[in-house]
């Protein structure tokens, strides 16, 4: 090694930023080097010296801005992150569902003349659930063709299905006083949750259904009219129609993603383990944000939040957790445009299903659980009035009660309770 | 030798720190807060260091580290994963130091009582900044001495040195930082070395004789 050479290398050498080989090398010509030695001497006296300037201190002041800051820009990252991983969803199902909803105000103003296409949004059949998606206001006709399958447990209206021995959800005779009480609320002096959904009623595949169409006159019409089945006839009572179905139906579902959106499974169809595995894939095939059908019969509150969300109004928020006994493993939340939370969906490591609408304060107004018990599934529909009364229904149809007390719903607080942690069973909740 | 055998231990150090630096980062992309402050905590004194003796300005190096670390937040999104999180927030505190002291000059150009960074006023008023004898502690009176030298090296060899003296920067990472090949800034390391030995050989730091001979040693 030269002079030259190992100049070059002093300050890599000085600085350790040589291979253990090249500093070898240097430190074996420093030693035959007087020259080259009092250079690095030179060097590290310079290195010495200013190394003894200490670090001017740093104030403390401006470090909560600092923090402050960070947070909002996280805070704004994180609404932005979930504006744009769901508008693009959103796009695409506002499309289907644009499409959809033309196709069946189409179809409805052909047969039947004119109807609120609104009203068909949660029900309009899906692209692939029939070569002939029949108009909601074919239910009366429609339905109990429909229902046929599930008229041996819930096929009849509220109040015949409440006469009926065994239709009872075990435990629970004062739900349906309760849902008694709603049918002849809702056909005497509705509501104000009957009065929204009162003028499309004729338009309501679900309210025909439940209240009218799945009359007595529902086995006679079942084979008399089976291609006209439809997404939207279906809605009522497809739900326990579809758990026998299994397979095919959840295919379809999973397979077009209206359908996806629209209507899957009210519980899903394994053959028989009612394991979490089993129960939670044909769930997740609806994912993302599931646009769930109410067997029951959807409120206003209910009916107005898909309807915006279907016509994109509302954006997505979603969160996983792994599963724990009772902790949620997804959460989907529908957020308007002033960051209020109007839907939570919440999954649970069971199966069991909470979807819950809220009004503007944040109030639940109307909630499904549902779930899989050891003999089908079970469904409650819930109706909370604006001073916290609850009318509860069995919206499977088939009478099954949950096996064990269904989840507790979320009051309040929708946010708090989206972003909080899964809930298991030593958190209680969400 | 003395330096390299000091500064090996920090380099393995810096290194385990620095992996963590990007997981914290990770952390804040994903909107963990408390990521941040760890971060802040971390490198708050670094950098404001680095900018203080890049500026030779306190009151211009608490605005600046405040700006960058602003900065640094308003980025995050646009952070890869694949970069080092202190080449990354050095750089964007040198870049705004670099456009301070450039906005400087200009305005120094148009006050012919204000100085222009590193040109000998600056020099002499930090240099007569010197404590009386009654302060009496020896770094006290080294102090003044040491960043006047410090402050009269051009600004290109000045944030080589910090970077490689003070914040422990390596010298390929300074050159991502500077945006100049690795062997311009070895180079600009050693006219800097050069620079300041023969300053504080003026100023008395060192021998002058070491000064001498070093200065026509060193390219």
């Amino acid at each position: 090694m030269n002079h030259e050479a190992c100049r070059e290398l002093l300050v890599d050498l000085a600085y350790g930023e040589l291979s253990h080989r090249k500093a070898a090398e240097v430190e074996r010509h420093l030693a035959e080097c007087e020259t080259c030695k009092v250079e690095r001497d030179h060097l590290d006296a310079t290195v010495g010296a200013m190394r003894r300037l200490e670090a001017p201190p740093a104030r403390e002041r401006g470090e909560a801005v600092l923090v402050a800051a960070a947070r909002k820009a996280a805070e704004e990252r994180q609404r932005d992150s979930f504006r744009l991983a769901l508008s693009g969803f959103g796009i695409r199902i506002a499309a289907g569902s644009a499409f959809a909803m033309v196709a069946a105000f189409l179809l409805v103003s052909v047969r039947h003349g004119l109807r609120p296409p609104t009203e068909d949004v949660v029900r309009a059949p899906g692209p692939a659930s029939s070569a002939e998606p029949a108009p909601v206001a074919a239910a009366p006709q429609l339905a109990p063709a429909e229902a046929a399958p599930s008229l041996r447990a819930g096929g009849e209206s509220p109040s015949a299905q409440s006469a009926q021995p065994g239709a009872t959800p075990r435990g629970e005779p004062s739900r349906r006083e309760l849902s008694r009480a709603t049918a002849a609320k809702k056909s005497a002096a509705p509501d104000r949750t009957a009065s929204l959904s009162a003028p499309p009623a004729a338009a309501l595949g679900h309210q025909a259904g439940d209240e009218e169409g799945r009359g007595p006159s529902g086995p006679q019409t079942t084979k008399a009219e089976p291609p006209r089945e439809s997404g939207a006839a279906r809605a009522p009572a497809a739900a326990a129609a579809r758990s026998e179905t299994g397979p095919d139906e959840t295919k379809s579902a999973a397979e077009a993603p209206s359908i996806v959106r629209r209507a899957p499974p009210v519980a899903p169809a394994p053959e028989s383990s009612p394991s979490r595995a089993d129960t939670s894939a044909p769930l997740h095939r609806s994912r993302p944000g599931p646009r769930l059908a109410i067997p029951g019969g959807a409120g206003s509150f209910a009916r107005e939040i898909e309807r915006r969300h279907a016509a994109g109004e509302l954006s997505d928020a979603q969160k996983r957790f792994d599963p724990c006994p009772g902790g949620d493993v997804r959460r989907t939340a529908w957020i308007d445009r002033e960051q209020r939370v109007l839907k939570l969906l919440r999954e649970r490591a069971d199966g069991t299903l909470i979807e819950e609408w809220f009004d503007d304060a944040g109030r639940v107004r109307e909630a499904l659980v549902r779930g899989r018990s050891a003999s089908g599934p079970w469904a409650r529909h819930l109706t909370i009035g604006e001073h916290g009364e609850e009318t509860v229904q069995d919206a499977s149809g088939n009478g099954l009660a949950p096996e064990v007390p269904p989840p507790a719903l979320v009051r309040r607080d929708p946010a708090g309770a989206f972003f909080s942690g899964p809930g298991c069973d030593s958190a209680k909740r969400p | 030798m003395s330096v390299a055998s000091g500064k090996a231990p920090d380099l393995v150090k810096r290194v385990a720190t620095e992996q963590s630096d990007e997981r914290l980062m990770r952390r804040y992309q994903a909107g963990d807060v408390g990521a941040f402050e760890d971060l802040l905590r971390r490198h708050r004194t670094a950098i404001h260091a680095f900018l203080h003796r890049l500026t030779c300005d306190s009151a211009r190096a608490e605005d600046l580290a405040q700006e960058t670390w602003l900065r640094i937040i308003a980025a995050t999104p646009r952070w890869q994963r694949s970069a080092r999180f202190t080449t990354w927030a050095f750089s964007i505190a040198r870049n705004l130091a670099v456009d301070e002291a450039r906005r400087a000059v200009h305005r120094a150009a148009e006050s012919l009582d204000a100085s222009p960074l590193g040109e000998a006023p600056l020099v002499e008023s930090l240099a007569t900044e010197a404590p009386g004898p009654d302060r009496g502690a020896e770094s006290a009176l080294l102090r003044p001495k040491l960043e006047a030298a410090l402050a009269a090296l051009p600004m290109e060899q000045r944030e080589v040195f910090v970077l490689r003296e003070y914040a422990g920067v390596p010298f390929a990472e300074i050159a991502e930082i500077t945006s100049a090949p690795v062997p311009t800034v070895k180079s600009r390391m050693r006219y800097a070395l050069e620079a300041l030995r023969a300053d504080l050989a003026r100023r008395g730091v060192l021998p002058d004789d070491a000064a001498s001979e070093g200065r026509s040693a060193l390219p």
